[in-house]
């Protein structure tokens, strides 16, 4: 009987056992399979990411697209002391940022929110944020993330929405953790005020809490 | 764990930037996942919280595929600017997988003549009769060798992308075939 000496989806099975450090090492390697393990192992969480930035999913789609492409190409530039993940966490948040600084049209996502707001709130007892869906909470968020600068905005959604620590979070945006923690703290109170403003039917009992405070 | 004060709980996120998370915070964050009391506590005690956790969205089935699709493209894309360039030792293109895979149903073809007429005249009495081989007394056993030449060696000449292709090998004194097997390959 011959003998299999080869299998492709032996070989492609082998990938997925291996880690991420592992992965990049095959793509260095110019494994194709390594390739495309990574790609079905991060397409989610980067698609997610670019999208929370951009508030687009196609223009996401594409972002990562050119992001994944770039970890083929510029393989050699992966310092083997960087987390891989971070690395490119960072290529596809420079990319998504880069792209939203020649795109501004936050504008245009504006009144589709508020009107899709307003008419589900016609149809409910109580304004709520707590009954808003998560659809609408990223409707929301993608139009008050508008008032965010760029690295608020990229330190808010890694830090508070992917759940990253400081220090990854650092060297992803490439700051030191205290600037960190001043963008987050500045963005969480623009992000604050900007619910106040544009849904203040949703912060009735904070803005009386804060009424009543004074 | 019961419903904490959020009141008094959040309050850290508006001290200054380097105020710390208090105790529990973590717990109290995964609590309000499945808490509708707290959801409404922590929203009306801090607006900005509501964006904490946000869930994913998830991939539509095609997206990888497209995605992989689409770097494939940039890929080759990039290899015809720069030649030379990013190009793997092992290129498994899919126009590559279809000339390799006819490359060797004309090797395994030819091996199959050439078996034929080695085995015609074969002693062990193996003949071949209308094209077809007549089985005499006693049957030749094939037997598999071990693999010799490293896969690679194989695959550089014949290049594979299809994740159902499989590469079986013998290997006698005066034969050795390779076959690519892919259920999915249609010449």
């Amino acid at each position: 009987m011959p003998e299999l000496v080869y299998s492709e989806t032996r070989h492609r099975a082998a990938w997925a056992e291996r880690t991420d450090r592992e992965l990049l090492e095959g793509i260095r390697d110019r494994d194709e399979t390594a390739l495309d393990e990574l790609i079905a192992r991060k397409a989610g969480p980067l698609i997610q990411l670019a999208y929370r930035v951009v508030g687009d999913r196609e223009e996401a789609r594409d972002i990562v697209q050119v992001a994944l492409f770039r970890v083929w190409e510029s393989i050699d530039r992966f310092d083997p002391r960087w987390s891989p993940n971070t690395w490119i966490y960072r290529i596809v948040n420079n990319l998504a940022i880069d792209h939203l600084r020649s795109r501004r049209s936050r504008e245009r996502q504006v009144e589709p929110v508020r009107q899709h707001l307003r008419q589900v709130a016609q149809g409910r007892s109580q304004n709520r944020l707590a009954n808003l869906d998560g659809t609408e909470v990223a409707g929301i968020f993608r139009e008050l993330a508008g008032e965010l600068t760029d690295k608020q905005r990229s330190v808010f959604i890694l830090r508070e929405l992917e759940g990253l620590s400081s220090r990854e979070v650092a060297e992803i945006v490439d700051c030191r953790e205290s600037t960190v923690r001043n963008h987050l703290f500045n963005a969480r109170k623009v992000l604050r005020q900007a619910v106040l403003e544009r849904y203040p039917e949703y912060a009735r009992r904070y803005a009386d809490s804060q009424e009543g405070a004074r | 764990m019961s419903c904490p004060r959020w009141d008094r709980l959040v309050a850290f996120r508006y001290e200054g930037p380097e105020a710390r998370e208090p105790e529990g915070w973590a717990e109290a964050l995964e609590h309000l996942d499945s808490c509708p009391a707290c959801r409404e506590e922590a929203f009306a005690a801090d607006p900005a919280l509501l964006f904490q956790g946000l869930p994913a969205e998830p991939l539509a089935a095609d997206e990888i595929r497209s995605l992989r699709a689409g770097v494939d493209t940039l890929r080759r894309a990039s290899e015809i600017e720069s030649p030379g360039r990013g190009v793997p030792a092992r290129r498994r293109t899919r126009a590559g997988w279809l000339s390799g895979a006819m490359r060797a149903a004309g090797r395994l073809a030819a091996a199959a003549a050439l078996a034929a007429a080695l085995l015609s005249v074969h002693p062990d009495g193996v003949g071949v009769s209308g094209g077809t081989f007549a089985t005499g007394q006693p049957t030749r056993q094939v037997r598999a060798a071990a693999w010799s030449a490293p896969v690679g060696a194989v695959l550089a000449g014949d290049e594979i992308e299809s994740p159902t292709a499989s590469v079986y090998h013998f290997d006698e004194d005066d034969l050795a075939i390779t076959m690519v097997v892919d259920p999915d390959f249609d010449v």
